[in-house]
């Protein structure tokens, strides 16, 4: 299975705006494997989306999931 | 008539109008989204524009913040913007607050309106400005950039709010030191602008429990909806005034506190980062704070940085045992201010 990453912002800059991760059953084994890949990563501050919706906790992810990463943006 | 082309659209008419006549809108921030923001809002027809800000206009600003021209320049944005508005409509009252929010004024301010526009520039003022609308039941239009990209978002009483959407914002560049496009921030200051318009009249649907993001350079719009927080907070007024919250100073007010003998002043950049200050400081690197205890209590603590970014971080941990004040633009904006001749 291949899961859809997008990212935003700062973090696009680490990852490129999209990638396709391969095998992670659940957000946090993708999120693991995305720090692993992307150390910078550990340090920056997002929520991640899964299917469009904000998710509280360790949620599982099917072959056509789209997972966001948005960090906040502080300007004005 | 002035309003009659919005009075024409059958959904809104005179009624909504009406609504909009008597509204009261707080912008916070006279910025790169206020100023588009306050602009349209003043224009559409909105009766009192409260507008918060503590800064004076600088060159820099004048690509995005379109209130402003170069005569214009070390004016105070609130006032400023509130004598231009009252010449674009007179119709429309214009408050200026030209001053920060902070603890201690938030909730006197937010109070006497109906609804709240954060185009601030900062998470400290995003997040009190988030809790004294929770505090006060005030819906809240949320709008942030950032290079090319934009968010928006509407907190409306008792759905989800800022916090739960960002529990800990870290460390984020700020348009001073990620840029960003001027028109960028004009279209998320006005679908601010526009959200604020279908709360007061009722018309459409406005974005609450969602995050609207934009990216500027493929024109995409990608929308998240916000999942319920697993808990209510319970914010009381005490609670709210005595919290944690860090306030942003300037260095006029940095200054200020140097003379105090009552505050620490605290330098959390790491061993051997230049410049050097020629004030007494106190050095704890941000990197030690991450893994220790707080190591004050109720202590009055300024703290800086090189650049006011990681000043917020260290201001948050320390913050939950001390009142914490963070240097903005950090020492180098504190030695580009010291070196103004003008100024000082």
């Amino acid at each position: 299975m291949e899961i859809t990453v997008l990212s935003f912002g700062q973090i696009a800059d680490l990852t490129g705006p999209t990638l396709e991760i391969r095998d992670a059953s659940d957000t946090d084994t993708l999120e693991a494997l995305l720090r692993q890949r992307f150390p910078g990563l550990g340090g920056m501050s997002y929520v991640v989306a899964v299917d469009k919706k904000t998710i509280r906790e360790n949620t599982p992810l099917h072959s056509s999931s789209v997972v966001a990463l948005l960090p906040p943006f502080s300007g004005g | 008539m002035r309003y009659q082309r919005q009075i024409t659209l059958k959904e809104w008419g005179a009624g909504a109008q009406e609504k909009l006549a008597r509204s009261r809108v707080l912008v916070i921030g006279a910025g790169g989204l206020g100023c588009p923001a306050l602009q349209y809002l003043c224009a559409a027809g909105v009766g009192t524009l409260g507008i918060v800000d503590g800064d004076r206009v600088s060159l820099p600003d004048l690509h995005r913040q379109i209130l402003f021209g170069e005569g214009d320049i070390g004016a105070e944005k609130a006032t400023t913007a509130a004598s231009r508005l009252a010449h674009l409509s007179p119709s429309s009252k214009c408050i200026p607050y030209p001053m920060r929010l902070h603890p201690g004024n938030a909730l006197d301010i937010v109070d006497s309106y109906d609804v709240i526009l954060d185009a601030s520039d900062n998470f400290p003022t995003r997040y009190l400005l988030s809790d004294a609308c929770a505090l006060l039941n005030k819906p809240l239009v949320y709008g942030s950039v950032s290079r090319f990209e934009g968010q928006v978002g509407v907190y409306l009483p008792g759905g989800p709010q800022y916090r739960d959407i960002f529990p800990n914002a870290g460390e984020v560049p700020s348009c001073a030191e990620a840029g960003v496009l001027g028109v960028v921030a004009g279209i998320i200051g006005n679908l601010q602008a526009l959200e604020v318009l279908k709360i007061i009249s009722g018309v459409g649907q406005p974005l609450a429990g969602r995050l609207l993001t934009y990216q500027a350079l493929t024109n995409q719009f990608y929308e998240v909806e916000i999942a319920p927080p697993a808990e209510t907070r319970v914010l009381t007024r005490e609670a709210f005034q005595g919290g944690p919250y860090t306030e942003v100073i300037d260095p006029e007010t940095f200054n200020g506190m140097l003379r105090d003998p009552e505050i620490l002043v605290l330098d959390i950049r790491e061993t051997g980062e230049e410049p050097q200050v020629p004030f007494p400081h106190v050095r704890r690197p941000l990197s030690l704070l991450r893994g220790e205890p707080v190591p004050y209590t109720g202590r009055r603590i300024a703290v800086f940085c090189r650049s006011g970014q990681r000043s917020l971080e260290a201001a948050a941990l320390l913050g939950t045992e001390n009142t914490v004040y963070a240097l903005e633009g950090g020492i180098l904006g504190w030695l580009a201010f010291q070196n103004q001749p003008d100024v000082r």
